[in-house]
């Protein structure tokens, strides 16, 4: 039997290792990407990666511009109609359904984690597309991409939402019961307050996992280069652009989407940065300090 | 037991005798352990001896030796002797150390130190894996194409399926545009160039031979409930250009025209702007597909959309029931036979180029692409298998 400081020097090791190996393969990305993306960025150079007109890298326009646009619309407005969603499903497992509905809703989130996103897609595809169609064609559009992006992110951002609704302090709660408040009193004016932080966090990486979303958008959103200027209009994020364009590329159009590809790292890295600064780090410290007592 | 420590800072000039005493100390296991554990802080005999896991009339033995070397010092609190570092041995960290004098010793954390020999482990086997590959690769046969990115991906399944029917052969594919496949294979400077078109007369003219391993054509697709029988080419490219944008214009109900159409860089929409003499700019899109399965799917979702998509894929996704029709280009109806036999205006050779008639391990492939196996690995990137070889 190995003495108890053996077992932890091995623990200690074995994370260590881990560890730097996961580091190891962050830097490696990044250095790929950064020396696949360094022709595009010295040849076109970033002034023409945002202003040229048009996409049309086989023709020597690179103008990224649309695309970034697009991105961010597609994932906003993906946010914007899930938000309320995830509120009013956590409000319901938290203070109105009886132990067994919120059960069956946790595990109905739960599987719709789990759907693969080219299914999802591929729902779009076949029952969101045709429904805008027969408002406005082509059907494939912004908010196409927005509703599937919406199911998509659901689950997260209810079960985070529902996580920092249900951190509410216990001595808060009680004194809560003791004024006779009602639910909806303590989940809107005492929950949701205290939850800000935590919410603008969940938010944060629902945004991350919407911009990164590849398959469910090239599907839905038409892929036409152009800025999101209306709802029912098709345009085409910077995933979809890789997604099409990377197995064809080749030269500087190939340098150009690593150019894309890295900004999505970045734009990622800076959101789960974010992120964990407005709401994890307090749950953090909260933990620590509860520990501390024990 | 493992090294624990590390020398830091070099030596001053003239070491002391003290120092060489001190380091001299130093010099054993058990005893680095102990200043290691009383560098966190001051400690009982009995806490290090938990700690270390020796014999306590071993402990006391080396502690007499740290207290010889001045290394420790000792304080009496009640009964019990309290161990600490002497005075003006503890440096001060991060990371936690001791200053000697002439040098100093800091202690790394166990994890850090352990991490540093595998980080140390997994270079080595970096650098040297690839050494014994190349070792291993000397006697390697190798069959090199380079040319059109449309026939690379397909070049790269036949490799590999190649390459497993003969151990020890290497088949590299490089895509690079079917010019530069020809110029390749003139020169010599790979054993067969990809062209994803007929070779020229004055090509042939230098003794280049090419050899059809696929073909490749597009159909025009539209909703089986179009009324649209036939475009002419004329119409097909007023309609891309934007310059149609109704279906009563051409003969259809009245409705706006879905355009669907290809993302950049894909053979299909190459060689569909070659044919229609378009600038990939002119072209007036509602929608972007990538493959052509998605092609199929958008066209059959939407009963005023018009696309294209190579034929093969259409022929099965129509034979699996989606609702959309092919449509015939000048009057030859758009069929896999009709590609077959040559008569569909809208196709393609795809062509492996030799200087001189194929031999050896090109024959060899040629004659591997356009077997029952190569044939399934055509059909499988959605382009037409050449009629079997009798």
């Amino acid at each position: 039997m190995p003495s108890p400081r053996r077992l932890d020097r091995a623990l200690q090791l074995a994370s260590a290792a881990a560890a730097a190996a996961a580091l190891l393969l962050l830097l490696g990305l990044a250095a790929f990407l950064l020396r696949e993306s360094a022709p595009a960025l010295r040849e076109v150079g970033l002034v023409r990666l945002v202003g040229d007109r048009g996409w049309h890298p086989t023709r020597g326009a690179f103008g990224m511009a649309p695309l970034v646009a697009a991105s961010g619309a597609v994932a906003l407005g993906a946010l914007t109609l899930a938000l309320p969603l995830a509120l009013a499903v956590a409000f319901v497992r938290l203070a109105y359904a009886p132990p067994r509905l919120a059960a069956l809703l946790r595990a109905l989130l739960q599987l719709l984690a789990a759907v693969p996103s080219v299914v999802l897609g591929f729902f779009g595809l076949v029952t969101v597309v045709p429904l805008l169609l027969a408002i406005e064609p082509p059907g494939a559009s912004l908010l196409a991409g927005m509703v599937v992006l919406a199911l998509m992110v659901l689950p997260t951002l209810a079960l985070l939402i529902e996580g920092a609704l249900a951190g509410l302090p216990s001595g808060e709660r009680a004194a809560a019961a003791a004024l006779g408040l009602a639910r909806t009193t303590v989940l809107l004016h005492l929950a949701l307050p205290r939850a800000r932080g935590a919410i603008g966090a969940a938010l944060l990486v629902a945004l991350g996992r919407a911009l990164g979303e590849t398959m469910a958008v090239v599907l839905v959103t038409g892929n036409v280069v152009q800025w999101p200027s209306a709802l029912l209009a098709p345009v085409r994020t910077l995933t979809a652009n890789l997604a099409l364009e990377l197995p064809y590329a080749s030269g500087l159009h190939r340098s150009a989407l690593f150019v894309a590809g890295l900004l999505l790292l970045g734009a990622t890295a800076a959101l789960l940065l974010i992120a964990s600064r407005c709401g994890a780090r307090e749950r953090w410290r909260g933990a620590r300090e509860e520990s501390a007592r024990a | 037991m493992a090294k624990r420590a590390v020398k830091r800072a070099a030596p001053s000039r003239a070491p002391s005798r003290g120092c060489v005493d001190k380091l001299k100390a130093l010099a054993e296991a058990t005893r680095l352990e102990v200043l290691h554990e009383l560098v966190d802080g001051e400690k009982s005999v009995s806490e290090l001896q938990a700690a270390l896991g020796v014999d306590q009339s071993l402990l006391s033995h080396h502690l007499a030796v740290l207290r010889e070397a001045q290394l420790v010092a000792t304080t009496r609190a009640r009964r019990s002797i309290r161990y600490r570092l002497a005075d003006g041995v503890a440096a001060a960290g991060p990371p936690p150390g001791i200053n000697l004098g002439c040098c100093q010793l800091s202690f790394m954390p166990p994890a850090l130190q352990k991490a540093a020999r595998l980080l140390l482990l997994a270079l080595s086997f970096g650098v040297l894996l690839p050494l014994a590959a190349c070792g291993g690769t000397a006697e390697q046969q190798k069959l090199t194409l380079a040319g059109s990115s449309t026939i690379a991906p397909l070049a790269a399944e036949l490799g590999k399926a190649f390459e497993e029917r003969h151990g020890g052969l290497r088949v590299e594919v490089q895509a690079g545009g079917s010019s530069r496949g020809v110029a390749d294979a003139r020169e010599g400077r790979v054993d067969l160039g990809m062209a994803s078109r007929a070779l020229k007369e004055e090509e042939r003219a230098a003794g280049l031979v090419g050899t059809p391993i696929a073909l490749d054509g597009i159909a025009l697709i539209v909703h089986a409930d179009n009324r649209v029988a036939e475009l002419s080419e004329a119409q097909i490219v007023a309609i891309y250009r934007g310059d149609v944008r109704d279906w009563s214009a051409v003969g259809g109900r009245a409705a706006p025209i879905t355009v669907v159409n290809k993302a950049e860089g894909r053979s299909t929409l190459e060689l569909f702007l070659a044919h229609f003499a378009l600038r990939a700019e002119e072209v007036r899109a509602d929608v972007v597909i990538g493959d052509n399965l998605q092609g199929v799917k958008t066209v059959a979702g939407n009963r005023d959309a018009i696309g294209y998509v190579s034929i093969g894929t259409a022929e099965v996704e129509r034979s699996h029931g989606s609702p959309i029709r092919l449509l015939p280009l000048r009057g030859v109806e758009a069929s896999t036979a009709s590609v077959r036999a040559g008569t569909f205006p809208l196709q393609r050779p795809l062509l492996l180029v030799t200087r001189g008639a194929p031999s050896g391990l090109a024959a060899e492939f040629l004659e591997f692409a356009r077997s029952p196996h190569g044939r399934t690995l055509v059909e499988a990137q959605a382009f037409v298998a050449l009629a079997a070889s009798p």
